[in-house]
């Protein structure tokens, strides 16, 4: 498997962090009136923030810069597409 | 959090406003064309695929291929010789030299293109003429091309067209930077989008969302793209002007390396065992072989290559033609590795997205939609905020025309295509009539639509409809491979592209706006919602 493979399948974990901390911002759930969950603390999203950047080290580290570009992009598209899934889902 | 003054945030809006409004329909069909340029190669192979893929874009016995076409030319056009993958995966060999031009005009390329089956190598077709008519002579590429001179030069002639999407690239810049100066809680805000708002502030929350998490990559593909643009318009002719008396080909050939020159006859080493040896060398893969003199003692052979995995930037090697001895790898600007040669090469793959094959293209691709989404929604945005005034309606329109007519008109051409291609033979300006006429139906029915809202509906469904008949005309008219055929040729972009097409078409058709209930038109933010912009926007 190529290493630009190996990118994308590291976007994984970032998603789902970055769900996460979209499904538990405070500002969203005050926003969107979402009352059946509670918000993320600042320690808690912070940790969380870190945790996203960590699948980044070892390319980064290695030196496979396509494969962070590849990696960077790819979260930051699935960003976009949390947060309008979310939105949909708040608005039914 | 950015703290600016309120009176700033005023200028900035204005700027940030005045950029879109005055450029953002044609930033947005520069950047629409981009984005579907990212796939610029498999868009050629689903359009006039060959019979069968090659292996690679320079398969192996390329090198003994060409020496027997070598032997079937006219010897003037061995002055330079250059093989390379065309957008629809066959390849091209064209043999030529440069002829002396009258005094005040550039030099012209004249010569020998040869059309090969990418697996067999077999010849298909050959021209002979200057470089614009025998590329002009191939059909094959023709819709690949129409699409980047769209994207690179919005079909304007000579260097004006350079000039007009270098400015855009800045006005893409200037947006980028006063709409993060402007948003001041861009990360606070980042996960908000307030859909069941009332249309203009979910328009707003819509356009500001995608910018934001678009905003690097707008900042990249900004930057690149005016590069790339005025690099060719102005700093070639420029750095010709200040210190080669304005002579573009001198300047070019200075920095290319030198061998020193020898014109006595020498056979070509073996060009298949150089290309294993660059590939060696590089842990690359030849992507294109271009041989300076050939047949001669001084001939050069310069490998262009992929990117090692992992790496960014592509490479290239350079062999002394007669020997096959390796003489030294080509710095991606000058005769020697500066870190400004770096930062240049640098550029085509930020810009491209072709540094790592699909992966990268999939993930360019999407940034690239994300920022067509930011185009067409900042003017959406703008002119929604003013519909009630009369002047505003006719650009909304204009929105709605472009927005979602260019679209269509780009699908009229691909279908246009599939109707006029006989084989690999030229089409002339049809696309381009094609296109101008899409554009002329799509502005009159935006314009005589009931509504700008009304306009959008049906050119989305106008788009919808041209791309569902996308693989039908491809496989009927254009008699192209059917799925299973083109499956077992391994051209597997084929049916890739017609499932993308037949799903693009179904979410066309089945696009639905969400409505807000009159009850939410009338739900206010609260203060705390509202950034500075916006208390800006509502004072104004």
């Amino acid at each position: 498997m190529s290493i630009d493979v190996v990118a994308l399948l590291l976007a994984i974990p970032s998603a789902l962090i970055l769900w996460l901390l979209a499904d538990r911002d405070p500002k969203r759930l005050r926003v969107q009136r979402i009352r059946d969950r509670g918000a993320l603390s600042a320690n808690q999203r912070k940790l969380l923030t870190v945790a996203l950047f960590l699948p980044a080290l070892p390319l980064m580290a290695l030196g496979y810069w396509s494969a962070f570009l590849i990696w960077f992009g790819a979260v930051f598209m699935v960003g976009w597409c949390v947060v309008l899934s979310l939105s949909t889902l708040a608005s039914r | 959090m950015i703290n600016v003054s309120t009176r700033m945030t005023k200028s900035l809006l204005a700027i940030h406003g005045c950029s879109a409004v005055f450029l953002g329909l044609l930033l947005y069909t520069v950047i629409l064309t981009g984005t579907l340029a990212v796939f610029e190669h498999e868009l050629g192979v689903w359009a006039n695929p060959p019979s069968q893929a090659g292996e690679a874009p320079l398969p192996s016995g390329i090198g003994a291929r060409m020496k027997t076409l070598a032997a079937s030319v006219d010897p003037a056009y061995l002055d330079e010789v250059g093989v390379f993958p065309s957008s629809d995966g066959r390849l091209m060999a064209f043999f030529h030299t440069h002829v002396e031009a009258e005094q005040g005009r550039e030099a012209v390329e004249e010569g020998t293109l040869i059309l090969l089956e990418p697996a067999s190598l077999e010849e298909l077709d050959r021209v002979t003429g200057s470089a614009d008519e025998v590329f002009r002579h191939f059909g094959n590429n023709a819709l690949s091309n129409f699409l980047l001179d769209l994207h690179i030069r919005l079909l304007l002639p000579g260097q004006w067209g350079l000039w007009a999407t270098g400015l855009l690239g800045f006005a893409m810049l200037v947006a980028s930077v006063s709409g993060f100066v402007i948003h001041r809680h861009l990360i606070k805000d980042i996960f908000t989008l307030r859909r069941r708002r009332a249309d203009v502030l979910a328009a707003r929350d819509a356009h500001v969302i995608a910018g934001s998490w678009s905003l690097p990559f707008a900042f990249v593909l900004a930057f690149t793209g005016a590069f790339f643009s005025f690099g060719g318009a102005i700093g070639l002719p420029m750095l010709a002007a200040i210190a080669f008396g304005g002579d573009v080909e001198t300047a070019l050939e200075v920095l290319q390396p030198e061998v020193g020159e020898d014109s006595s006859p020498a056979p070509l080493a073996d060009l298949d065992l150089i290309l294993v040896s660059a590939a060696e060398r590089t842990g690359g893969e030849p992507q294109n072989m271009f041989v300076n003199h050939w047949g001669r003692a001084d001939a050069l052979v310069t490998v262009r290559m992929s990117a090692e995995e992992g790496g960014l930037l592509p490479g290239a090697v350079l062999y002394k033609g007669a020997t096959g001895e390796f003489f030294k790898t080509q710095p991606n600007l000058g005769n020697e590795p500066s870190f400004g040669g770096d930062l240049a090469g640098l550029m085509s793959p930020l810009h491209f997205g072709n540094f790592a094959g699909t992966p990268s293209k999939i993930v360019w691709f999407a940034l690239g939609f994300a920022s067509a989404y930011v185009a067409l929604t900042g003017m959406v945005l703008w002119t929604r905020r003013r519909e009630s005034e009369p002047g505003w309606d006719k650009l909304a329109r204009a929105t709605a025309w472009l927005g979602y007519g260019l679209p269509a008109s780009l699908a009229a051409v691909a279908a246009g295509y599939f109707l006029l291609i006989d084989g690999v033979s030229g089409l002339g300006y049809s696309l381009l009539y094609v296109f101008l006429g899409g554009l002329l139906a799509t502005a009159l029915l935006s314009f005589g639509a009931r509504s700008a809202e009304a306009a959008n509906r049906l050119l989305l469904r106008l788009t919808g409809g041209i791309m569902l008949l996308l693989p039908l005309l491809r496989w009927l008219a254009a008699e192209g491979p059917g799925w299973g055929m083109a499956l077992s040729s391994g051209l597997s972009w084929v049916f890739v592209m017609d499932l993308c097409f037949i799903l693009g078409a179904l979410a066309c058709l089945r696009y639905k706006r969400p409505h807000s209930s009159p009850e939410e038109i009338n739900i206010e933010r609260t203060d705390e919602d509202k950034t500075v912009a916006e208390r800006v926007a509502d004072a104004a």
